[in-house]
């Protein structure tokens, strides 16, 4: 009896964990990092241009439930002697397909992946989630609250 | 000395512990429903929770369990304090009543519950099991400090702490002191 049971809690179990292809969510979340990394790089054209900051990446392990841990790139973006990184969260985000969070020396923000893979920055988290579009003025907004004053 | 005014609300240990069973299954199921939204990439239950990674949806449901055991020290304290006021009023003779009365004259009703009533337990306790019971629980008063203020300093523990933990704790410190896990009733008006 108890051995039948145990095969039927295993067989439910098997079948609810075959439904979800995480390989191919691994794949959807990380062709939207590269994505938002060119995206970035695209607004930092003209300053990166001057010379006034450096853009390199680095890379990671993300530890994320479910599909294990993964390489993903951080993208740093340096000053002088400061730094700001743009760090992959993982793919695991209730209400969204992704999450890299802004790190800054005087604080953090959070980007993250919504339909149609665009990346938006998130303005307040709640009551309710509220996004902002990733552009100049967003951008500029995000690194003025996150870097040295 | 003007007598404390009694509220007659305190909870007993027992009933913070069935409150957070009860908790803690509705709590579990619900945690269930967001892993759920997050697996399937569906809009999660609770909008509140939006963007938020796997592990901070555990520290986000984690939260009860501190609620919990700062509820239970609160239980317990209470519990002491309603003893503690208990041989006061009713002036009884034994050596512990007798040293609380002399701490009232001295205190009034700002006495401490580590510094003076606790203290007086240990110095009247002869046996280890209740002297355990009770350096056990000073010791998670550190916890009880923490959380009660706000936890904006980094706290002094000298483990990590569960509310079965806290739980078993408290009750065997309230049996070894032969206090009562039932509301008391003390005559304070």
């Amino acid at each position: 009896m108890g051995k039948e049971q145990l095969q039927d809690f295993f067989r439910q179990k098997s079948q609810k964990q075959s439904d979800v292809n995480w390989q191919a969510r691994l794949d959807e979340y990380l062709r939207a990092l590269s994505s938002l990394h060119a995206e970035i790089l695209n607004l930092l054209a003209a300053p990166r241009g001057e010379g006034l900051m450096k853009a390199d990446a680095e890379t990671i392990r993300v530890n994320d439930k479910f599909v294990g841990p993964y390489d993903a790139t951080v993208l740093v973006l340096r000053v002088g002697d400061e730094r700001v990184e743009f760090v992959p969260k993982g793919m695991n985000i209730v209400g969204a397909a992704g999450r890299v969070d802004l790190v800054g020396e005087m604080g953090q923000r959070m980007l993250v992946v919504q339909p149609g893979a665009r990346w938006g920055l998130v303005a307040s988290r709640t009551p309710t989630l509220k996004v902002m579009p990733l552009d100049e003025d967003s951008l500029l907004d995000a690194l003025r609250s996150v870097m040295r004053q | 000395m003007k007598r404390v005014s009694l509220s007659g609300l305190e909870k007993t240990v027992q009933q913070v512990w069935d409150w957070y069973e009860v908790q803690s299954t509705i709590s579990s199921q619900c945690k269930g429903r967001v892993i759920e939204s997050i697996r399937r990439g569906t809009p999660a239950p609770y909008p509140s929770l939006d963007g938020l990674s796997l592990d901070e949806v555990d520290d986000f449901f984690d939260e009860l369990d501190d609620a919990a055991m700062l509820d239970l020290m609160a239980a317990a304290e209470a519990a002491i304090r309603l003893d503690y006021l208990d041989r006061v009023y009713k002036r009884r003779k034994d050596p512990l009543s007798r040293a609380f009365r002399r701490l009232y004259q001295h205190q009034g009703n700002g006495v401490g519950l580590e510094e003076h009533i606790l203290a007086s337990w240990k110095a009247e306790a002869h046996d280890a099991p209740t002297r355990s019971a009770i350096g056990d629980f000073s010791g998670a008063l550190n916890l009880r400090h923490w959380l009660a203020h706000g936890r904006y300093y980094e706290p002094r523990l000298g483990h990590d702490y569960s509310p079965l933990d806290i739980y078993s704790m408290v009750v065997d410190l309230l049996s070894s002191l032969g206090i009562l896990l039932q509301p008391q009733t003390v005559e304070g008006k």
